[in-house]
């Protein structure tokens, strides 16, 4: 019985499976070659430096290409015709099944026999045996091309261990790298936040590069100084875009500060007015009564001194109030001047007295200026307890007018910050800023302490010392900044960037000073006064005349800076060197020797 | 319907039966014997070619003892006519005494065709054969007479002694199904020649099949399935042998003036299908395609004068074209 179509696909199932595991093997290695050769091109172009590949990425390549080729095999359509001619061409069938597959209908002569004798030959093939997997040419390929991007990779870091110059560089940069980072440790932090300024985010990338760099061993010295230089340029904008803004922050301070001191003054020229004013009253009417006559003077009847005494007594009342601010006192006496007020009031619209007399136009202005003396007093009354106890107490507090006083002394140290170019000056000034800081912070929070019951004097130190912690914050930023101009000297034992050491890349590196390098001028001189001065050590023992001559070695500026227990030893083995490469004439060996004992003597 | 299996078993007997009786006169020449028998298994006519004294003759004649069909035989020299191979009207008595034309049939009306050194004889007696040899008729005085089935020309031709000799032409060659190249005997196959042939008596071979035989095993060759892949794989070496096309190999464009005619490719189908049940298949293989592809082509690749003059042979062509078409050939999956 012929079979038909889907009893062969049924029949060819496990040759299918084994050939798509196959196309499996196969694409998967050509995609894990495509992928392993782009990493090394990349790997290539990231110590060539035209590109920032992150480590992960080369492994990530060659897994998605080994992905890539493992899903197409998958996905991969396999005709029954493509597969028959495989097991006919790899099992050695003689084209048996592909002609059995085409002859499905049973009606040629031989189309049993065939199908048959497919049968059979396919129940005698293995698909194991006729599939094998082989390590075949693009396996091959596959491992070659991850040794070569792994070699790539490692190259510079082989290149390091193998040639002692190198090595001795590499170690150089690394140790600059590690100390740029952390150096540059705030700036890192602030970059990290979602607000954070796009060069300090630029910084942050650039000083995660050089360090990346200085790892895998892929920067050579011109890089170094080139990405440094980089880094600094950008540190000093930074700086400069913080200080700008500390100023800022720091004017609103003052600004704030200012207009409340301007406003307690104001308020309390006008309470010192209003009581002038009522003590003035009170004195005409102390006169009036103490004369008995009126201000025309005219004598005073009994009922108008009665009137006066009780007036009196009222501008008493609210001059009390007044000088001792007690809520219940100045309510009650706001409310009896009200109640006068509104008393008047109606007098003056009926047009009669108390009494219900009419008025004479006299008694009217009388009345309106009574009026005007009552609306002075509650006036003066409304300029309220609380705010009289806050203008009062904030004015004459201390610790307020420390605080002002020291955010005046940091808009002016921050002045002269900008205006500084000495690297170091800069340095005493950014410290002298950090001190001043931290003084307005104390003071700030004893404000805010000794207020704490005080929910406006509180607040406002609490606006303060805000503001404060942001200026703190900038100025950790801007240390760093000024900080990353200093540490490759430190770091590399280098010449540049404020430091006095001078190390192995003493000649022609310029680093902390971009603006200089590469520019093939020379290290600026010493300007500093010399003086002769003998040098210490013992005069020639040797007989015979001397073919030297003595110099005095000028005087260093501020003394020297390495103790001569730690800078000996090294003289001394340098010195040993040269006598033992026969450098030193032989007349001057003992010479030598000798000052050397004599300094050693000397130190200890 | 009948079985397959019987059927196929049945041919290889068949064939088998032919080749023993043939081998019982013939020393060694397996292949040529074999080729032989393709060719009159598939119903074509075969060339000969070698030098005399190679069994040529013999092996037709045994061939055709063998299969107690009417055999004839045709020395063809320069002054043979081809009404002396057709046949001729005659002027005969008839019963009633008077005088009519009768047709006499020549040697050509037999089942088997011995055409002896074909290239002797001029170009117009051999196109004699034309029209017999594709139609299985000849026409003679305008008059068409068929020819009885089965119906085969086995020639001989020398390939020495090329003066006085007219080379086939192409279309005469082309007719034949296969030119088979007839060599020397060994050094063992001689002693037996020598043997057989001066002792007392001679082997004679026996009658192991009829005309009925020869017929079934033609439409039984017929039958044998071919896929797609291989028809396309036996076409494609035909048409490789064409200059200029696509799967002609470079040795192609460079010697060869005329490729193979479409009768090539049904020669090598035909071929490869006797090839494959010979070798106990239903199908037809490409190994049966490659096995078929020197005796049908070889004497349908004309090669143009560069390639006699730098002793390129078609044989030696043949194999630059199968070899191109076998690099050509890619699998439809690579794993």
């Amino acid at each position: 019985m012929a079979l038909q179509v889907a009893e062969w696909v049924d029949r060819l199932r496990p040759y299918r499976k084994r050939v798509r595991g196959l196309l499996a093997w196969r694409l998967g290695a050509m995609g894990g070659t495509t992928g392993a050769l782009i990493a090394t091109v990349l790997s290539l172009m990231d110590w060539v430096g035209w590109l920032v590949v992150p480590i992960y990425w080369l492994p990530l390549c060659v897994v998605l290409g080994l992905l890539l080729g493992v899903g197409r095999a998958l996905t991969l359509r396999i005709p029954d015709s493509a597969l028959v001619i495989l097991i006919d061409r790899r099992a050695g069938l003689k084209d048996r099944l592909q002609t059995a597959l085409e002859h499905t209908d049973a009606q040629h002569l031989f189309d049993l026999a065939l199908h048959e004798d497919a049968q059979y030959a396919l129940h005698q093939a293995d698909p194991r045996q006729i599939f094998r997997y082989r390590f075949g040419r693009w396996q091959g390929f596959f491992v070659a091309s991850v040794a070569l991007m792994l070699f790539m990779h490692f190259l510079p870091q082989i290149l390091a261990v193998a040639l002692p110059e190198r090595r001795e560089e590499q170690k150089q940069i690394q140790q600059s790298a590690e100390e740029i980072k952390e150096v540059a440790k705030p700036i890192l932090e602030e970059a990290k936040k979602p607000e954070a300024d796009e060069i300090a985010k630029r910084i942050a990338q650039n000083v995660e590069l050089y360090n990346k760099r200085a790892r895998e061993a892929k920067m050579d010295k011109r890089e170094a100084m080139l990405r440094y230089n980089q880094i600094l340029e950008d540190a000093r904008k930074l700086e400069q875009r913080n200080t700008q803004r500390m100023e800022q922050v720091l004017n609103k301070g003052q600004i704030a500060g200012e207009q409340l001191e301007q406003a307690a003054q104001k308020q309390q020229q006008q309470l010192s007015n209003a009581m002038r004013d009522l003590q003035n009253q009170m004195n005409q009417l102390q006169q009036q009564l103490q004369s008995g006559k009126d201000q025309q003077g005219r004598p005073l009847s009994a009922p108008e001194r009665q009137q006066l005494q009780s007036r009196l007594n009222q501008l008493q009342a609210t001059m009390n109030a007044l000088q001792n601010p007690n809520a219940q006192n100045i309510q009650s006496q706001l409310n009896d001047l009200d109640r006068q007020l509104q008393q008047l009031q109606r007098q003056l619209q009926s047009g009669k007295d108390a009494q219900g007399n009419p008025l004479t136009s006299e008694q009217m202005e009388q009345l309106k200026k009574r009026m005007q003396e009552l609306q002075e007093q509650i006036r003066a009354l409304k300029l309220s307890k609380e705010a009289q106890e806050f203008l009062r107490k904030l004015y004459n507090d201390p610790a307020f007018k420390e605080a002002m006083e020291h955010l005046r002394q940091l808009a002016e140290k921050m002045q002269q910050k900008q205006r500084e170019q000495d690297p170091e000056k800069r340095q005493q000034l950014q410290q002298d800023i950090e001190k001043q800081l931290q003084e307005l912070e104390k003071r700030l929070e004893e404000l805010a302490k000794k207020y704490k019951t005080d929910e406006d004097i509180r607040k406002l130190a609490e606006q303060i010392r805000d503001q404060i912690k942001q200026l703190k914050e900038l100025n950790q930023c801007n240390g760093a900044c000024t900080g990353l101009g200093m540490c490759m000297g430190l770091g590399m034992g280098m010449g540049g960037g404020g430091t006095k050491q001078k190390g192995a890349w003493d000649k022609g590196d310029f680093f902390g000073q971009p603006e200089r390098f590469n520019q093939g001028e020379k290290q600026p001189e010493l300007k500093i006064p010399m003086k002769d001065q003998a040098i210490s050590g013992s005069q020639p023992l040797l007989p015979g005349p001397a073919d030297y001559v003595e110099f005095e070695a000028p005087p260093v500026p501020g003394g020297s800076s390495i103790p001569l227990s730690r800078a000996l030893p090294t003289y001394q083995k340098k010195a040993e060197q040269a006598l033992s490469q026969q450098k030193v004439p032989p007349a001057e060996r003992q010479r030598v020797k000798r000052y050397f004992e004599s300094l050693q003597s000397g130190g200890k | 319907m009948e079985d397959g299996k019987q059927v196929a078993e049945w041919f290889r007997q068949q064939f088998e039966s032919l080749r023993t009786q043939v081998a019982r006169v013939v020393v060694g020449q397996e292949e040529v014997v074999e080729n032989v028998l393709v060719a009159v298994c598939a119903g074509g006519h075969a060339l000969l070619e070698g030098v005399p004294g190679l069994g040529k003759t013999l092996l037709v004649r045994t061939l055709a003892q063998a299969l107690n069909l009417q055999f004839s035989r045709v020395q063809f020299t320069p002054d043979l006519m081809p009404a002396d191979i057709t046949g001729t009207n005659i002027l005969a008595e008839t019963e009633g005494g008077g005088r009519a034309f009768a047709f006499r049939p020549g040697p050509i009306f037999a089942n088997i065709v011995l055409a002896d050194e074909i290239n002797r004889a001029t170009p117009k007696t051999q196109s004699a054969l034309l029209e017999a040899m594709q139609e299985h008729a000849v026409t003679v005085g305008g008059k068409r007479y068929p020819l009885e089935s089965p119906f085969w020309v086995l020639a001989t031709q020398n390939p020495i002694e090329q003066e006085g000799t007219y080379p086939l032409p192409e279309a005469q060659l082309d007719r034949f199904f296969f030119k088979i190249l007839v060599d020397y005997p060994t050094l063992d196959e001689l002693r037996e020649i020598v043997d057989r042939t001066t002792g007392a008596t001679t082997p004679q071979p026996e009658v192991v099949a009829d005309r009925e035989t020869l017929l079934k095993l033609q439409h039984v060759v017929r039958e044998v399935p071919i896929a797609r892949p291989v028809q396309d794989f036996a076409l494609r070496l035909v048409v490789g042998t064409h200059p200029n096309s696509p799967y002609a190999a470079p040795e192609v464009n460079r010697y060869v003036r005329y490729g193979s005619s479409p009768r090539g490719a049904q020669t090598l189908i035909l071929a490869s299908k006797v090839y494959g049940l010979l070798d106990g298949r239903y199908n037809v293989a490409r190994e049966d395609v490659i096995r078929a592809l020197k005796p049908a082509l070889r004497h349908r690749v004309l090669l143009n004068f560069e390639a006699e003059a730098d002793g390129i042979t078609p044989d030696a062509l043949l194999d630059k074209v199968l070899e191109h078409v076998q690099r050509s050939e890619t699998e439809p999956l690579k794993v």
